[in-house]
């Protein structure tokens, strides 16, 4: 396993030289409700994430973990802090992230491989170019044959696997996914964890990756950042021991048990659950 | 390691059942389609004569289902250009609904871009519309032929009040119907407002903006029909009032027969294109199944 516990130091692989690739500084976001009321969802938030790093989001519903997603796409403003990617502020949404939604949300009239190319007509990048990446992503999340098909042809995993492939089009730097297995059942959630797992290896995306199963955020990522309710906030940032590559094997070992054990008591002990 | 992922991901479900492949299967398969409903045509038709027959019916009352095919007959043989032919007065008529339908679509779909895009205009139009939508528009029909004419303007100007308010309603539906997370997509991409529509709302639009379609077809081709009633100078509405006014009643019958063909002829075109355009939607796959 590489040495990666604090990004702020330069991480192991040569490739992955650059440090801090985001940099989440004392960010807070505070909401109006309709009654006049304010409610604060993230309070003091600062993450630093490496480049090429597996980030998991853990926390309860109410934990703010939805309210950071599209702070880091650029799709929100916070009411206080910084974000920077790459040592700039992220001022809008554009083309250094891609973002997998928990619902595929694909285009139903445009053929599976459209769906793909979408962010390359959306950033007017060339045609012939992205029809050929979006070909060999599609053979990365084993949908090679698909690329004809409509979305309403395929399972609800294979539309969840032509989502990834488009929030991979433009080449983001940053891969955001909010809940994207949570709409799956657990036998094909597995198996989309095991093929992401293998996508990330392959492109070595930074992955953001928010979810609320304890056992799906320590199998993915490197780091899991366990958050607490009301308000929403960092608990604790948890260095994820189990070697890579992963298997499923790996969940069934004790040190594994373990962690998730740890996890899930901080978690009911922050929220009082 | 890959390979047994995509091995136990579950297969396509089938797009169309299996079917057996027995001769004559088409046949059996469209049985209500090839023998079903022309025998109901055949049983009506020959039950309308034995009636007609059997009662002794004049045929002021109603005429023979022969009556009626020979008016029919009489008025498709009539010289295309003279003022007796059914051709004549039915090619006012649908162009009179065609251009309605058409100029009440586009204005419909216009104003509802105009108020999907725009809050505040949204919030001062919507009550409106909602209070003009419940006028029977028909009414206005005299107001119109003072206006426009004994000619096809004033029908015209009545089929585009009567299409222009499902399909403004309908069309605000649908520009307003994308769901958010579609949108994120576009937004997180930095899409423009342009793009966005053209590449999400518009085509997300389309199911809600046929139905207003479908329904405003079948509106204008009763007001036309109605407006021809009142005052026009040809058509097949005042073919129909020249005919009751000399108990023609078999000419009557035999233009309602030229009105249905035109009328399913139409809704079966509109179904048409919207099969070949909506393919994707889950209402036209519903109903293919």
């Amino acid at each position: 396993m590489e040495n990666q516990q604090h990004t702020g130091s330069p991480v192991a692989t040569a490739a992955k030289a650059k440090p801090a690739f985001i940099d989440v500084r004392n960010v807070g976001q505070v909401f109006r409700t309709q009654s006049g009321g304010e409610v604060v969802a993230l309070q003091d938030v600062n993450l630093t994430i490496g480049d090429g790093e597996f980030i998991s989001v853990l926390g309860p519903s109410g934990c703010g973990k939805s309210t950071l997603m599209p702070i880091l796409a650029g799709l929100a403003s916070p009411t206080s802090g910084d974000v920077l990617m790459g040592g700039e502020p992220i001022t809008g949404p554009g083309k250094d992230v891609g973002v997998v939604f928990q619902q595929p949300a694909l285009f139903p009239w445009r053929t599976v491989l459209r769906n793909v190319t979408l962010s390359a007509e959306v950033l007017g990048l060339p045609k012939a170019a992205a029809r050929q990446r979006a070909q060999e992503l599609l053979d990365v999340v084993g949908l090679g044959h698909a690329g004809g098909m409509y979305p309403y042809e395929l399972s609800g995993g294979m539309q969840q696997r032509v989502g990834i492939a488009r929030a991979l089009l433009h080449d983001p730097k940053l891969l955001l996914m909010d809940e994207p297995f949570g709409a799956l059942d657990a036998l094909t959630r597995e198996n989309m964890g095991l093929e992401l797992l293998r996508i990330w290896e392959l492109s070595r995306k930074t992955v953001v990756f928010v979810t609320h199963s304890v056992s799906e955020a320590l199998f993915l990522a490197d780091r899991v950042v366990v958050m607490a309710a009301r308000p929403g906030r960092v608990a604790e940032i948890h260095e994820v021991q189990v070697p890579r590559p992963r298997t499923l094997d790996h969940m069934s070992t004790p040190e594994f048990g373990e962690a998730a054990a740890y996890l899930r008591h901080l978690l009911g002990a922050k929220t009082g659950d | 390691m890959s390979n047994t992922i995509i091995a136990t991901e579950p297969k396509l479900p089938p797009a169309e059942k299996p079917q057996r492949p027995t001769t004559g299967g088409w046949l059996r398969k469209y049985l209500p389609e090839t023998l079903g409903i022309p025998a109901v045509v055949v049983i009506i038709i020959a039950g309308w004569a034995w009636a007609v027959q059997a009662f002794n019916i004049r045929s002021v009352i109603l005429p023979s289902p022969l009556g009626v095919w020979k008016s029919l007959l009489a008025g498709l043989a009539a010289d295309p250009a003279s003022p007796a032919s059914y051709y004549y007065h039915a090619w006012v008529t649908l162009s009179e609904i065609l251009g309605g339908f058409f100029l009440g679509s586009v204005l419909g779909l216009a104003l509802a871009l105009v108020l999907s895009q725009v809050r505040i205009l949204e919030r001062i139009f919507n009550p409106l519309i909602v209070a003009f939508q419940s006028v029977p528009k028909i009414a206005i029909a005299p107001l119109f032929i003072i206006w426009f004419g004994f000619g096809s303007e004033s029908k015209i100007a009545l089929v585009t009040l009567i299409v222009f308010f499902p399909v403004l309603v309908a069309g605000f539906a649908g520009f307003k119907s994308v769901e958010r997370e579609r949108r994120d997509v576009m937004h997180s991409l930095g899409a423009s407002k342009w793009q966005t529509f053209t590449m999400l709302v518009l085509p997300g639009s389309l199911p809600f903006v046929f139905t207003g379609l479908e329904i405003s077809l079948v509106h204008a081709m009763t007001a036309t029909v109605v407006a021809e009633f009142l005052a026009g100078q040809a058509g097949i509405g005042v073919l129909i009032v020249q005919m009751g006014q000399v108990l023609d009643t078999a000419g009557i019958f035999s233009l309602m027969v030229v009105l249905g063909v035109m009328g399913f002829a139409l809704v079966q075109i509109l179904a048409f294109i919207r099969k070949r355009l909506l393919f994707w939607s889950a209402a036209v796959r519903g109903a293919k199944a």
